[in-house]
């Protein structure tokens, strides 16, 4: 239920340069808070550990972390919390979620 | 003047049990104050000294240096902050997690922000846990 609430917030129109980071701060903290139902849900107790899952979805967000523009890390966001809505509504499957975020990084 | 001696008596076992530091100071601040204040000053002072207990602090600072993959030779004090560590705002957010993880507490956003240094986020980490233990006791 909490998920879908998510994936429908109207996308936002950061004003400044921190409202922009405070924005990828909470998205960050969303994901981290979903990052144990998530391990419930596609199994992957013995794959990899919750803190391994965190760094990559940080490394993740400091990938973009040259960008100064606040509408692109608006967009980049929403496309975020579109994955991560996807993620945890199960509309992925296991070897997706392996292969993208667990090998190969 | 006899009320007075019997309060110094009273709080020098409290002062051995918290082994502090800085006890000259909490000395001087008790004898000024009325005998009846005593029983909520003690929580009080409990509460402010021993807001970051050894294991905790140690904990923080091993979540600390496995996060930021610092060397074991860094040096890695209570009041060191983290950006001198070498860390960005998003890694403080993620030790804030890790924290979170750890201690099974639930950190808010406001409380999140003014993390900077070891000692504060482990006297936050007291105090979720204290809270925490109230609530559910």
């Amino acid at each position: 239920m909490s998920f879908k609430l998510r994936s429908v917030k109207v996308p936002a129109n950061s004003a400044s340069l921190e409202e922009a980071r405070a924005r990828v701060f909470d998205f960050f903290r969303t994901a981290c808070r979903s990052i144990p139902q998530i391990m419930d849900i596609y199994n992957l107790q013995d794959v990899v550990t919750v803190s391994q899952l965190r760094s990559t979805i940080a490394s993740e967000i400091h990938k973009n972390s040259s960008i100064t523009n606040s509408k692109v890390i608006d967009l980049l966001l929403f496309k975020g919390m579109e994955e991560l809505s996807n993620i945890t509504e199960h509309a992925k499957q296991r070897h997706h979620v392996i292969g993208q975020y667990v090998v190969g990084q | 003047m006899a009320s007075v001696s019997a309060s110094c008596l009273r709080f020098h076992p409290l002062l051995l049990h918290s082994n502090q530091p800085a006890q000259g100071s909490f000395k001087l601040v008790s004898v000024s104050w009325p005998k009846s204040w005593f029983p909520s000053l003690k929580a009080t002072r409990f509460r402010v000294s021993c807001a970051a207990k050894p294991e905790t602090v140690q904990k923080v600072c091993d979540i600390v240096r496995k996060q930021l993959v610092l060397s074991p030779e860094t040096l890695l004090t209570p009041e060191t902050k983290f950006s001198e560590l070498g860390a960005d705002s998003l890694d403080t957010v993620e030790i804030v997690m890790g924290l979170e993880e750890e201690f099974n507490i639930s950190v808010e956003e406001d409380s999140s922000q003014n993390i900077t240094t070891v000692k504060e986020a482990a006297d936050l980490i007291e105090k979720l846990v204290q809270k925490k233990a109230e609530a559910g006791a």
